[in-house]
């Protein structure tokens, strides 16, 4: 009751917060100059150490009391503006902002490099698209998540995986959204891809200490991704080719820039060569068929002054399948069978500037994720025909509102709602045959969950404080919960460095499984099972930066984190039908992390340093957590090794070394009983359930080279990447090999070269 | 231009150099200390046996050893019914287990302590099912035939929940000591089986694409669902043995082709324990998944022991068999 107490008093605290008398407002909207999409998380300060951030459509309002006011606008990319203003009334200021390697006209606008990401303080970390060209691509990719994992506190899991492991903490544990909508499964190729293409995205921030209240219903963070709108000015095309992917990006104005479109997408190229190959091989040969494709699409328009829509569109798919077809004499008969997954997703939101001091962002959208495994067949002469499909879906349905509101000089304020009603259907099984169809469902459940949340950020002198909570009620079905997550934050600046504390607690009303094909995971989710086994977490941390003269910046932050009631599933079967196969556990975590980051001239470098431990208690037992890694170094550095008023060409280098990955093995067999094979005795190989060693240190460097060129319409980019480019071999996987009588590893990536093409016009 | 042949060179070959070397893991362990394997099966229609073995070290190519001595003692319902002295790695007893009984095993081993696991003796399954006969087969190279026998399985009688039924085909050889465990072939998403085919017949066609099992799971509450379950069986034999006939003017044996027919086909249905389905569960997915041949789909899987103090299985189970006679005209 006491802390439903206290979120009554936080909602409420607006209405008493007034503005004080002798203050202005100033605000506006920072857009690029040249494509006129809105800038997010542009720094607005004033020389008096007042100011704020742009929102995610560009908007900021903030109040000061003096009324010769210097304003000024800095943003990771682009050339910082400053504006000198006498203030005798509220003011607005609409801001256009310069990218400071774009190319305007025949002149490129050479300013000094800026920083690779903007580290905030409460353990989160932001950066823009401009900063992603440099990062070494994999197999051709330029992934945002790859970026993110050089950060301190962050481990990707296995190598090339795209997950988002924070602070010891699983994958699922970070909220993936992409505008606003939840995705639930992030990744192409068994999580070696990231969905979301450079291309498309404008920023990214990601979270893993304090979150935002209006985030919520995951343990360990947000990684949150805001895609571009498209170009207001002028119609761009993009064609890419990569090793991986060959993509395409169409952009521009709608009726005299109004409004903006913005479509593209992706194909997994090497499946165009099996396609083509395909095509000569005989009709009696299986034909396989292999990769993914995503499309984006995005629509903004301008209602008036103050209202703008959005309207978003994304769906993407894996797929693995076989076709096969024998049309001889005695037999005539088709067959194809496969796997494939991926996730549709769309929203619309309106954005209002309500007025100068009151934002009102609501967003409706709907996420979709399926996984499903077809087989066909059908014979011509019998006239039989089978068609077995497994399916896992899971669909939430949304609405967000969210209120941002500029009280005063000391006081700001957001606040909204979230209700979501997601349906789960874990495995849903259909048989066709002949003119026979069943069908089974097993696990399906729904889910309603609903959420206030507030967030107050308050400013006294050298301190700034956040104070939020969010009021959730989950129903899974068969019971509800009401769950109540403070979280607090508190800032102190001082001339060069800040000092800040913060405090968040999560739950997490659902989780995923996977579905194991050839060790390869597909993810499916399924809600909490009870109101006594409702993942929650709490995590504390002390954090502090310190900002050099010669621009180098240092940030160091500790944290303890413990997470309760995690569902360590061994066995999805059984724990779908209710019948075990799952351990309970607790997850304890602390870490300190170490970051620098220094640019000087054409130089830029960015490193981390985390010590961490993560592991579970399982009635007692302690058991490393599977991607703990107690030791993990990243060094990345990028030089301009040419700049020219027409190009521009980038070398980058990224080191990492980190303590091995748990892994279990085993060197003791025993005999079983027989094959399940029936093809004579065995042995077994005594795996335990949890990791008991460890693989031997990651070490690996990676190269990045960039070449941009303006041509007469338009520029055109290459990139060359070589990941691990001293061939180290890094255990993937370690097992026995029975041929040489002794224990082997797997490299994943014993030396990989990769290029892409990109030519804009 | 050779600078360029030379770069491209060294980047293809380092690119094409094996993922796979030597990993020393054994720096990773201590001293290796053997458990105790207990495999025992039980079933009402045998006398229950146990076989009691060391684990090995992975590297050791020696065969298993047997625990030579050790002290059994049996529990029925907790009741003892077998309190002996064992060696050379047998107990054997001439106790028929009882349907719907728990059964208690407990071995003192010298110098290394007690072994205990528990199981029961699940309520049997009664089916029916039939056989619809063959379609085509296969010669393969002249001395192994392949055979395509199709059945369907309805009626299904189940006494008590269980986790799954198993169904199993064996076929007996009138010149083997053994019986030889079949592939089973269907195409029914209600039943734990990937071979995904509609029948045998298309495996020899489709053989790059799909795995062998030699069962078929049902999960209890797909049952009804899947039947009537459809399916078929094949696998390679020996289409011929030789027999020797007498002696060359060199003295070498002179031999002789003959026929080796199958006589019988069993079908199986099996009701498990629960410490039966999840031992040959997950024993079958570490024997498929755990050496794939590709590294990188290798799947690391822990196999179900209830046994504690030492690894293995003490499982009951309970099976209907139903026998077919061989017809001798399947092969081409």
């Amino acid at each position: 009751m006491k802390r439903i107490n206290l979120i009554i008093l936080l909602a409420c605290s607006s209405i008493f917060a007034q503005a004080q008398q002798g203050e202005y407002t100033i605000s506006g909207y920072v857009k690029d100059s040249r494509t006129a999409e809105p800038l997010i998380g542009v720094a607005v300060t004033t020389d008096d150490n007042r100011g704020t951030n742009t929102n995610t459509y560009g908007f900021y309002s903030f109040n000061t009391q003096a009324e010769d006011a210097e304003i000024t606008f800095s943003y990771l990319g682009y050339d910082s503006q400053t504006k000198v203003l006498e203030l005798t009334s509220d003011m607005v200021i609409d801001i256009e902002m310069l990218s400071s390697t774009i190319e305007i006209g025949d002149v490129v606008i050479e300013s000094e490099l800026q920083k690779l990401a903007q580290v905030k303080t409460y353990g989160s970390v932001t950066l823009n698209a401009e900063q992603l060209k440099y990062i070494p691509a994999f197999m051709g990719e330029q992934d945002i998540f790859k970026f993110f994992q050089l950060q301190p506190g962050v481990s990707p899991g296995k190598e090339g995986s795209s997950g988002l492991n924070l602070r010891g903490g699983s994958s699922d544990q970070t909220l993936i959204l992409m505008d606003d909508i939840p995705i639930y499964n992030h990744s192409h190729a068994f999580g070696f891809v990231s969905i979301f293409s450079g291309e498309f995205i404008k920023s990214a921030e990601l979270f893993k200490g304090y979150v935002p209240a209006n985030y919520g219903g995951r343990l360990s963070g947000v990684a949150t991704m805001n895609m571009r709108e498209g170009n207001r000015n002028e119609h761009i095309q993009s064609l890419q080719l990569g090793t991986t992917t060959a993509s395409a990006l169409f952009e521009g104005p709608i009726n005299g820039g109004k409004g903006s479109y913005l479509v593209g997408g992706r194909y997994f190229t090497p499946n165009l060569l099996l396609s083509a190959a395909n095509l000569f091989t005989s009709d009696d040969m299986v034909k396989p068929n292999l990769g993914f494709y995503d499309i984006t699409a995005k629509m903004s328009y301008d209602l008036g002054s103050k209202h703008t829509i959005y309207a978003n569109f994304y769906t993407g798919r894996d797929a693995i399948n076989f076709r096969f077809e024998d049309t001889e004499e005695d037999h005539n008969m088709k067959s194809s069978s496969g796997l494939s997954w991926g996730n549709m997703v769309g929203s619309v939101r309106l954005s209002s500037k309500l007025s100068n001091k009151l934002f009102m962002n609501t967003t409706a959208y709907y996420s979709h994720l399926s996984n499903s495994k077809i087989s066909h067949d059908e014979d011509f002469i019998s006239n039989e025909f089978q068609k077995a499909t497994t399916k896992s879906t899971m669909g939430e349905l949304g609405l967000k509102i969210l209120f941002q509101q500029n009280v005063n000089s000391w006081y700001n304020l957001s606040y909204g709602l979230n209700i979501a009603n997601q349906e789960f259907t874990p495995q849903d099984i259909t048989y066709k045959r002949n003119n026979g169809n069943s069908n089974i469902k097993y696990g399906d459940r729904s889910m309603i969950s609903a959420t206030l949340f507030v967030d107050n950020k308050f400013t006294f002198n050298k301190f700034d404080v956040n104070l939020g909570a969010r009021l959730s009620l989950y129903n899974n079905s068969s019971e509800s919960v009401v769950v109540v997550e403070p979280r607090l934050s508190v800032n102190y600046k001082m001339a060069k460095s800040s000092l800040w504390l913060s405090y968040v607690q999560n739950t997490q009303p659902l989780f995923s499984m996977n579905q194991v094909y050839y060790a390869l995971p597909i993810d499916y989710w399924i809600p909490f099972q009870s109101s006594d086994e409702l993942p929650r977490s709490h995590q504390l941390a002390l954090g502090y930066k310190y900002n050099f003269d010669s621009g180098l910046e240092l940030f160091a932050e500790v944290y303890s984190k413990q997470s309760r009631n995690l569902s360590l599933i061994y066995n999805p079967d059984d724990f779908l039908l209710g019948e075990g196969g799952y351990d309970l556990a607790t997850n304890n975590s602390y870490g300190a992390e170490f970051m620098a980051q220094y640019k000087k001239g054409r130089f830029n470098f960015m490193g981390s340093y985390t010590y961490s431990k993560s592991e579970y208690d399982i009635d007692g037992r302690k058991v490393d957590f599977a991607y703990d890694t107690p030791h993990n170094l990243n060094l990345f550095g990028s030089y301009e090794t040419l700049r020219r008023t027409n190009k521009k060409h980038t070398l980058s280098m990224n080191v990492n070394y980190k303590t091995g990955l748990p892994y279990i093995v085993s060197n003791e067999l025993y005999p079983s009983i027989g094959s399940p094979n029936g093809w004579g005795d065995a042995s077994l190989s005594n795996n335990p359930r949890y990791a008991n060693k460890r693989l031997n240190n990651f070490f690996r460097v990676d190269l990045n080279y960039s070449m941009e060129k303006k041509m007469k319409n338009g520029t055109r980019t290459w990139q060359l990447s070589l990941l691990n480019a001293t061939a180290h071999r890094n255990p993937y996987i370690v097992y026995y090999n029975e041929s040489r009588e002794t224990y082997s590893a797997f490299c994943l990536i014993p030396f990989l070269p990769s290029f892409s093409y990109k030519r804009t016009f | 231009m050779k600078k360029i042949i030379f770069i491209i060179s060294v980047v293809v070959a380092s690119v094409l150099q094996s993922c796979e070397y030597d990993y020393d893991i054994e720096k990773h362990f201590g001293p290796f200390t053997p458990q105790v394997v207990l495999n025992s099966l039980i079933t009402p229609d045998s006398v229950i046996k146990g076989d009691i073995y060391w684990t090995k070290h992975i590297n050791d190519k020696a065969d298993v050893r047997r625990v030579e001595e050790f002290h059994a003692k049996l529990y029925e319902d907790g009741e003892v019914i077998f309190d002996e002295a064992c060696s050379s790695g047998i107990m054997l007893t001439d106790i028929h287990p009882k349907v719907g009984a728990s059964y208690q095993i407990e071995l003192t081993v010298p110098e290394y302590g007690v072994v205990k696991a528990s199981t029961n003796i699940p309520l049997s399954t009664s089916y029916f099912s039939s056989y619809e006969g063959a379609k085509g087969g296969g010669d393969y190279g002249g001395s192994y035939y392949s055979t395509y026998q199709h059945y369907i399985i309805d009626n299904v009688v189940t006494k008590q929940q269980s986790r799954a039924l198993w169904l199993r085909s064996v076929f007996k050889y009138s010149d083997k000591s053994s019986d030889f465990v079949y592939n089973l072939y269907l195409n029914n998403p209600f039943c734990d089986q990937i071979n995904a085919v509609r029948d045998s017949y298309e495996w020899a066609d489709r053989g790059s694409e799909i795995g062998h099992e030699s069962f078929v799971r049902i999960p209890y509450k797909n049952i009804a669902k899947s039947l009537p379950l459809k399916f078929s069986t094949t696998t390679f034999g020996d289409k011929y043995d030789y027999i020797i006939t007498g002696e060359d003017e060199w003295g070498l044996p002179i031999y002789e082709r003959v026929d080796t027919p199958v006589v019988s086909r069993n079908l199986l249905l099996i009701t498990p324990s629960d410490d039966y389905d999840k031992y040959f569960k997950t024993a079958y997915r570490q024997f498929n998944f755990g050496d794939t041949g590709l590294p990188i789909f290798n799947e690391i899987v822990s196999v179900y022991s209830n046994v504690e103090n030492g690894v293995g299985i003490f499982a009951g189970y309970v099976s209907e068999i139903h026998e077919y006679e061989q017809e001798q005209t399947e092969t081409e």
